[in-house]
């Protein structure tokens, strides 16, 4: 049950990524994989995935430019 | 060459460069240290990153990630008993048992001597070997190329694998993943359903990537992670002592050798030179009876031999194209995306990207022991960043790395359709290294063959008689076909009891 969570979560964010945009899809998708792998409190949970979303769009997004057109965010 | 070692320590030594190595020192060690990502992870994660930076840059930079990762697994094994990498089980069965009687600093400090000389001398031994095997790989012909990956395929699935058996279906999956895509002699498209994004194959890049990252994220996510409530123990001061050192002179310098032999040879990794450093380290030893025990000379042996396996695996992924293990097959992922096929040509055709690599390695390895030396309190807390966290951002780069690739959204399916066949062979017991091997020495095999075949067309001979004109082809074919028996020989044993089954690369 717990595998098939973890798939079905990876699963949504790659269906949701032409919709929202490659970094904000990633984002929702750490906060939300992090949440259910039980780590606490949500205040951690939003700081790591802002703060690993904002690396990598650091790195990929602004340095190699990396992104998806036509959709509603980056 | 002597002109392109000078010129290669001069590019080495620019300021950008050595701050790359020392980039990629760090970052390896700290990925290394984290219970769950192995070097091949932490490769496949960063290649992605490399994109930007020139071929010079990149090399440096994946280089100095695979000399801090081997060397960064050891300190969550000498300070948890939880190893990194597979790389440091051998290492935590001493490491640890030192830690646990107020030696944690002493294992440490013996960690980071070994491995630094251990890896000093495999790149020794790469910077002179490397070109004098590349002088006779240019002599080698297309029917002996076919062979030499066909051998490399099955000591990788014979010698690599817990079991042969499932090591050699491994091998034929990453073959047939491998003829995904155009055909490269006839342009004819095969199993790309219409498919774009799959004319020009499966990338290794997205392959690699969903194989280790994706199936090691839900294998991570499967647990509860690690138990939060570990704590690293005080490790005080990380320096041996002179007197301790010299007398472990000579079981560091034996199993350097050891580790840099192993290097070579296709499918044994740094986990089992280890093991094998660690043993015979335990054979010359006077006090065998400490080994398990917290026994110094185990953890300078396994320590020295696991780094030395860096520069002997990379001979062959150089000179012959051929990556001998997980690790150098991610790095030879680095390789392509830049332009570079290794090979016998590569260092006739880019002498200047390949010597500052190798220099780079020099101050890799420096720069991991200096860090270590000075940081490791810091690195230490990092093996207790939970599970939960560790998965998931794992995952989120795995998605972005394999879309920034071609920047195609098909691509993510690719990756992540790799990653649950990953999963399921992992489940199964099966090794992931040879299905990259296959996919990465699929195409050459098969351009290869097409080769030979017109050559033996034009020549009116068969397959078989145009492959016995040649003794060297016929004793490639022969360890080939020993290979193959020995693992069947191997694969119909059933083990010992007490026999330790080695973890694989990719665990």
């Amino acid at each position: 049950m717990r595998t098939t969570i973890n798939i079905v979560l990876l699963v949504c964010c790659i269906i949701t990524i032409p919709y929202l945009g490659l970094f904000t899809t990633v984002g929702i998708y750490l906060a939300a994989h992090m949440f259910f792998l039980g780590i606490r409190p949500i205040a951690l949970v939003g700081l790591v995935a802002l703060g690993s979303v904002l690396v990598m769009y650091g790195f990929f997004g602004l340095l190699l430019g990396v992104r998806l057109s036509g959709t509603l965010l980056v | 060459m002597l002109e392109h070692i000078i010129d290669g320590a001069l590019v080495a030594f620019e300021i950008r460069h050595i701050l790359l190595a020392f980039a990629g020192s760090v970052l390896g060690t700290v990925l290394g240290a984290l219970p769950g990502v192995s070097a091949t992870l932490g490769i496949a994660l960063l290649v992605p990153l490399t994109f930007a930076m020139s071929p010079v840059a990149a090399l440096i930079f994946l280089g100095a990630v695979y000399c801090g990762a081997i060397y960064g697994g050891s300190i969550s094994g000498i300070l948890l008993n939880v190893p990194g990498t597979p790389a440091a089980v051998a290492t935590m069965l001493d490491g640890y048992q030192m830690a646990k009687q107020g030696k944690g600093g002493t294992a440490l400090g013996i960690d980071i001597v070994s491995s630094f000389f251990g890896g000093q001398l495999s790149v020794i031994v790469l910077l002179f070997g490397a070109p004098v095997v590349a002088t006779f790989a240019l002599e080698i012909r297309s029917a002996e190329f076919f062979w030499i990956v066909i051998f490399a395929m099955s000591t990788v699935g014979a010698i690599g694998s817990t079991s042969p058996l499932k090591g050699i279906i491994a091998a034929i999956l990453g073959l047939a993943i491998g003829v995904i895509g155009s055909h490269p002699m006839t342009g004819a498209l095969r199993f790309t359903f219409d498919q774009t994004a799959l004319y020009e194959g499966v990338p290794v890049v997205t392959a690699l990537v969903g194989l280790f990252s994706i199936s090691q994220v839900l294998v991570l996510a499967e647990g509860k992670g690690m138990d939060s409530q570990m704590n690293v123990p005080r490790v005080g001061s990380l320096w041996p002592g002179r007197r301790l050192l010299w007398q472990l002179k000579n079981t560091i310098l034996r199993s350097s050798i050891i580790g840099t032999i192993i290097g070579l040879i296709p499918g044994a990794g740094a986990d089992i030179a280890a093991f094998i450093g660690r043993n015979e380290a335990r054979r010359y030893s006077k006090n065998p009876e400490l080994f398990g025990k917290g026994a110094p000379e185990g953890v300078a042996a396994a320590e020295a031999a696991n780094n030395a396996v860096v520069g002997g695996s990379l001979i062959p992924m150089l000179t012959l194209g051929i990556p001998g293990n997980a690790v150098t097959a991610a790095l030879l992922g680095g390789l392509l995306i830049h332009g570079l096929i290794p090979g016998p040509l590569l260092f006739v055709e880019a002498p200047d990207v390949l010597y500052p690599f190798i220099f780079s390695l020099f101050l890799a390895n420096l720069f991991f022991a200096v860090a270590a030396f000075f940081g490791l309190k810091y690195v230490a807390k990092v093996v207790l960043v939970p599970q939960g966290i560790v998965a998931p951002v794992v995952a989120g780069l795995a998605i972005i790395g394999a879309y920034s690739f071609r920047n195609m959204g098909f691509d993510i399916w690719i990756m992540f359709g790799m990653g649950m066949l990953g999963y399921i062979l992992r489940k199964a017991d099966y090794p992931l290294a040879p299905i990259i091997l296959g996919i990465i020495l699929g195409p050459m095999a098969e351009e290869n063959l097409d080769r030979v075949m017109t050559l033996a067309q034009a020549a009116d001979l068969s397959l078989m008689g145009y492959f016995l004109q040649r003794w060297q082809t016929i004793m490639l074919m022969s360890f080939t076909i020993l290979t193959l028996v020995y693992s069947l020989i191997r694969g119909s044993r059933k083990p010992l009891n007490g026999t330790v089954q080695l973890p694989t690369e990719e665990d």
